[in-house]
């Protein structure tokens, strides 16, 4: 504890030299810009500027790198809240409320309560990954192919928070997701699945692209659809710019929750960003005092799964620095970033390159620091951003949807695709179909097979796997919870009536 | 505007590097069939950097085109003809994608311009896993082949070759094999930490400093004799006659003229033999693989007629 | 037509698509070639659960639409040319992107949305987006290394 404390403080000393201090102001300003961009998330953008940094020092590139991931993870709620358009996967949830608050005019509380909460989120995981990064690897590696189909069991529980009122429209899009999630060759025995014989498919259809269809495209081709009828100004900034009394006391808790849960499932090897603001979604949403607000913006559901988003970036660094493992596509990337440069991040690294490591754990705060720095006082600009005519603004917001969905691959299909799903997003939208369990279908279906079949490859066909409390503990206790998320709601009601 | 200061620079250059300097060639675009940071582009990136500093090339552009195991990155290359000069990284996986995904193009359709690079795989297992020896793990397979699960990154894989020919040598029929697909090299090595699957493989580079720090054994590496440097037997003095290469390579068109041809073939032998290229593939903990032309060619059609083979004793293929 | 009607029929659409997705799925799902590689469970089995997922909500949704049970919203007023206009626009771009290139592609992108939502000022359109694309094409390929198409403008 002394002793990570001295590293820590030393690391601070390399990351205040004012140079230093520069690259992380500049990492987090560019990850932000690039982040705010439909359809370009975290792993595009630290790929994207991969090449920039190999003019600097190692040190220096790392503080930087630091900078444009957490810049990055939060620059999609941007989008996400003004624009109904998430920027990655882990602002879909965002999008929900987050739009909804600012239809109602009160976009710059939602920009500020995701500020603070990633703030807030980011601050506690970078803190927990300095201190518990040994005991969280160890939690980490228990999770295997059971472990993990219980927590997506767990995850899909959530989607019955976003389903909205009507049952069958909100299962239907959830069925349409886990249809799309089909697609592509499967994994465990290299079959194509519903892949007509076009090759583009083989690998499944991308989730950002069926988010920048659903969201972007569909969303421009509602508004399109709407604009001679759309008579009241639903985006003016109404009353203060500032979150108001009552707006603190009912984020600070979902960002605390926020963070719980998306710290340790970040740090899962294959955890993700968006299983945790699913979970930290429907949380706040069990225990809010007004829970009928969710969906039509409820300040709770952005704090909460902001937190949750930013809190599993910082997860996702701690098995990368302490193992070495890459558990997203991003810390992939940071991963060949440091083979460049000839390291390999691991237990040796903390021994061999303490000065680079701690500089760059410590820069991670800082860059926290600046990102709030940053985009508390850019609410207020963001806001402006409605005030553009409608023409141009979605003009530009279909340039940069077709510019992240075809820098995905290079490949025209994606924007075939992307066209497709569009019409698909328009449709929903007339017959206020929800779109986010759609998504979260996509997302989780393929995810739920594969740690399936996984655990019944491994285990040669015994479904004790799932049931026997003394082999698979976790995965029991998993399931276990899902069931009673599932059912307690149920059982009040019965008792209710 | 750009063009016309790359010709100004290339002037200079010429005029600076008097002497039977190779043509620098111009607006090289390399497509990497794969997302940034695999091997494939990796090697891609290495070959901009030397490539620009030896003054061999000019203007270049590496393009990322990932999908179906490189298969659409190839297909594209082989279909989109441009009038600038273009290369394509390609390797022994891809082989497998062309097999396993029945790609209607394949190598046949470029011109095999040199091996670059080679990566090594060893298999490991747990810290604490009961299994200390190959021996060990090929008696227990043999006995119980289901028992023992195998974790690689996806159906026909260089991961899948190298345990097919691995029961092969073992005499235990590949489509035996256990294989738990792990899509990514986190999943995988957590895989085996954890003990969730019983062995693992990739690169050497990918799994050396979790072999160093203790946290994986290597059993054996699939190198034809032991390594510089690196302590892990190899399959051959193990008695198992496993040899595999995962060797990255670039192709270039196939219907190119010889001139068009000489030139590339000479900028690429310059630069595997730069100090920057070697220091490079050794920072990355690869092998130094190069193969011109010729015998590449030969080369890759042999790694084809395996990888087929050893796919349909696997049972991937009919 | 009435809200109700409309959303009722939407309600039936809505169902008839997932009814073809369910047998398309299971159509798909037999027509696979099953590897002989050993398998506790195959490729097939998550299809055909979610085929008859998608035929169970096809039902409830049928039910839905016959019984009148529709959501309360009211069904707003919608235009269908300007959705195809930006339909159109985004073809444009699809087809024109990798031979005239990014620049050409999205300017015109640009402009057509602008259109769709009444803007009629078109040169302005055309400059405006001209400059979005030409910025966004030099930021992202020159200084970041993406590759977007540069087409015949830039390859003479």
């Amino acid at each position: 504890m002394m002793e990570t404390l001295q590293s820590l403080l030393q690391g601070f000393s390399v990351s205040l030299d004012p140079m230093n201090l520069l690259w992380a102001a500049i990492g987090v300003t560019v990850g932000t810009a690039i982040g705010v961009l439909p359809g370009i998330g975290p792993s595009l953008t630290v790929a994207l500027l991969l090449p920039v940094t190999t003019a600097l020092e190692p040190t220096a590139a790392f503080i930087m790198f630091g900078g444009i991931y957490y810049g990055a993870m939060y620059g999609g709620s941007t989008t996400s809240i003004l624009l109904n358009t998430p920027g990655e996967s882990g602002a879909i949830v965002t999008a929900i409320d987050g739009h909804a608050m600012a239809r109602k005019g009160r976009g710059a509380q939602a920009l500020a309560t995701a500020a603070i909460g990633s703030f807030v989120a980011g601050t506690i995981a970078t803190l927990a990954m300095t201190f518990v990064a040994p005991a969280m690897v160890s939690f980490a590696l228990l999770f295997g192919p059971a472990e993990y189909f219980g927590l997506m069991v767990l995850a899909f529980v959530t989607v019955t928070a976003v389903l909205g009122e009507n049952l069958a429209l909100g299962m239907a899009s959830l069925m349409l997701g886990l249809t799309l999630g089909l697609v592509g060759i499967d994994n465990q025995t290299g079959a194509a699945r519903l892949t007509f014989g076009i090759p583009e498919l083989l690998d499944g259809i991308d989730v950002v692209i069926v988010a920048v269809g659903l969201f972007a495209i569909g969303e421009a081709l509602y508004q399109v659809s709407r604009y001679r009828h759309e008579k009241e100004e639903i985006y003016a900034l109404k009353g203060s710019l500032w979150m108001s009394r009552e707006d603190w006391s009912r984020s600070w808790k979902p960002w605390l929750r926020g963070t719980a849960i998306g710290f340790p499932i970040g740090s899962l090897p294959a955890g993700g960003s968006e299983i945790p603001t699913f979970l930290s979604y429907v949380v706040e949403k069990r225990l809010a005092k007004k829970p009928e607000e969710f969906g039509h913006g409820a300040i709770e559901a952005v704090a909460g799964p902001e937190a949750a988003n930013n809190a599993s970036a910082a997860g996702v660094l701690t098995p990368l620095l302490a193992l070495g493992l890459p558990t997203s596509a991003t810390a992939a990337i940071m991963l060949a970033a440091f083979q460049q440069y000839g390291l390999q991040p691991g237990p040796l690294l903390f021994e061999n390159d303490p000065q680079l490591v701690w500089g760059m754990i410590a820069s991670l705060y800082i860059g926290n620091v600046f990102l709030l720095l940053l985009n508390l006082p850019m609410a207020g600009m963001w806001v402006k951003l409605l005030l553009v005519p409608k023409p141009w603004l979605y003009g530009g917001i279909l340039a940069f949807a077709t510019l992240g969905a075809y820098s995905l691959n290079n490949n025209i299909v994606d924007l075939v695709l992307l066209w497709i799903i569009g019409i698909g997003g328009l449709g929903m939208r007339l017959l206020n179909v929800p779109v986010a369990p759609c998504i979260v279908g996509l997302i989780l279906g393929p995810m739920a097979e594969q740690h399936f079949r996984r655990a019944l490859a491994i285990s040669q066909g015994d479904l004790s796997v799932f049931y026997n409390p003394m082999t698979h503990p976790l995965a029991v206790s998993l399931l276990v919870i899902a069931i009673a998320f599932l059912v307690t709601p149920m059982l009040l009601r019965l008792r209710r009536a | 505007m750009k063009k016309s200061m790359t010709i100004v620079a290339a002037a200079a250059l010429a005029f600076a590097s008097a002497g039977p300097a190779v043509a620098e060639i111009k607006r090289l675009e390399i497509t990497a069939p794969a997302a940034a940071g695999g091997g494939y582009d990796q090697n891609a990136r290495i070959m901009q950097q030397v490539l620009q500093k030896e003054g061999l090339a000019s203007g270049i552009q590496v393009v990322n085109q990932p999908g179906a195991g490189g298969t659409i990155g190839l297909a594209n290359y082989v279909n989109n003809k441009k009038r600038t000069p273009t290369l394509l990284m390609g390797g022994l996986a891809l082989v497998g994608a062309i097999i396993t995904n029945k790609s209607t193009v394949s190598f046949e359709d470029t011109y095999p311009l040199a091996r670059l690079s080679a990566d090594y795989q060893p298999i490991v297992v747990a810290a604490d896993s009961p299994y200390k020896t190959v021996e060990d793990l090929i008696a227990k397979f043999k006995a119980d082949p289901g028992s023992i699960s195998w974790g690689g990154s996806g159906p026909g894989s260089t991961d899948h070759m190298l345990y097919g020919l691995l029961a092969k040598a073992a005499g235990v029929e590949p489509s035996k094999i256990n294989y738990v697909v792990l899509t990514s090299g986190g999943e995988m090595l957590s895989g085996v930490m954890g003990g969730h699957v019983t062995v693992g493989t990739g690169g050497y580079s990918e799994l050396s400093a979790q072999i160093n720090a203790g946290k994986v054994r290597a059993l054996a590496i699939s190198s034809p004799e032991r390594l510089p440097g690196i302590d892990i037997p190899t399959f051959k003095e193990k008695g198992y006659d496993v040899n595999l290469v995962n060797w990255r390579a670039v192709f270039a068109p196939k219907d190119l003229k010889a001139e068009e041809k000489q030139e590339l073939e000479q900028a690429i032998d310059k630069m595997v033999k730069s100090e920057d290229w070697k220091a490079a593939v050794k920072q990355r903990g690869w092998s130094d693989a190069y193969m011109p032309p010729a015998e590449f060619a030969a080369f890759v059609k042999q790694e084809h007629v395996r990888a087929e083979g050893l796919f349909k004793e696997l049972g991937l293929l009919k | 037509m009435n809200a109700t009607a409309r959303l009722q029929i939407g309600n039936f659409v809505l169902g008839a698509i997932l009814l073809l997705l369910a047998i398309l799925v299971v159509e798909e799902t037999f027509s696979l070639s099953a590897p002989t590689q050993q398998a506790t469970i195959g490729p097939a089995f998550f299809p055909l659960l979610i085929a008859v997922g998608l035929a169970v909500n096809a039902a409830a949704l049928f039910w839905q639409a016959l019984r009148g049970k529709v959501p309360e919203e009211q069904w707003l007023k919608h235009d269908i040319p300007p959705v195809l206009i930006v339909l159109a626009g985004l073809i444009v771009q699809m087809t024109l992107l990798t031979t005239a290139g990014w620049i050409v592609a999205t300017t015109l992108l640009f402009a057509t949305v602008a259109w769709a939502f009444g803007s009629r000022r078109v040169v302005l359109d055309l400059l405006i987006g001209f400059v979005l694309s030409a910025a966004s094409f030099y930021i992202f390929n020159e200084v970041l290394g993406l590759s977007l198409p540069e087409g015949w403008i830039l390859d003479t």
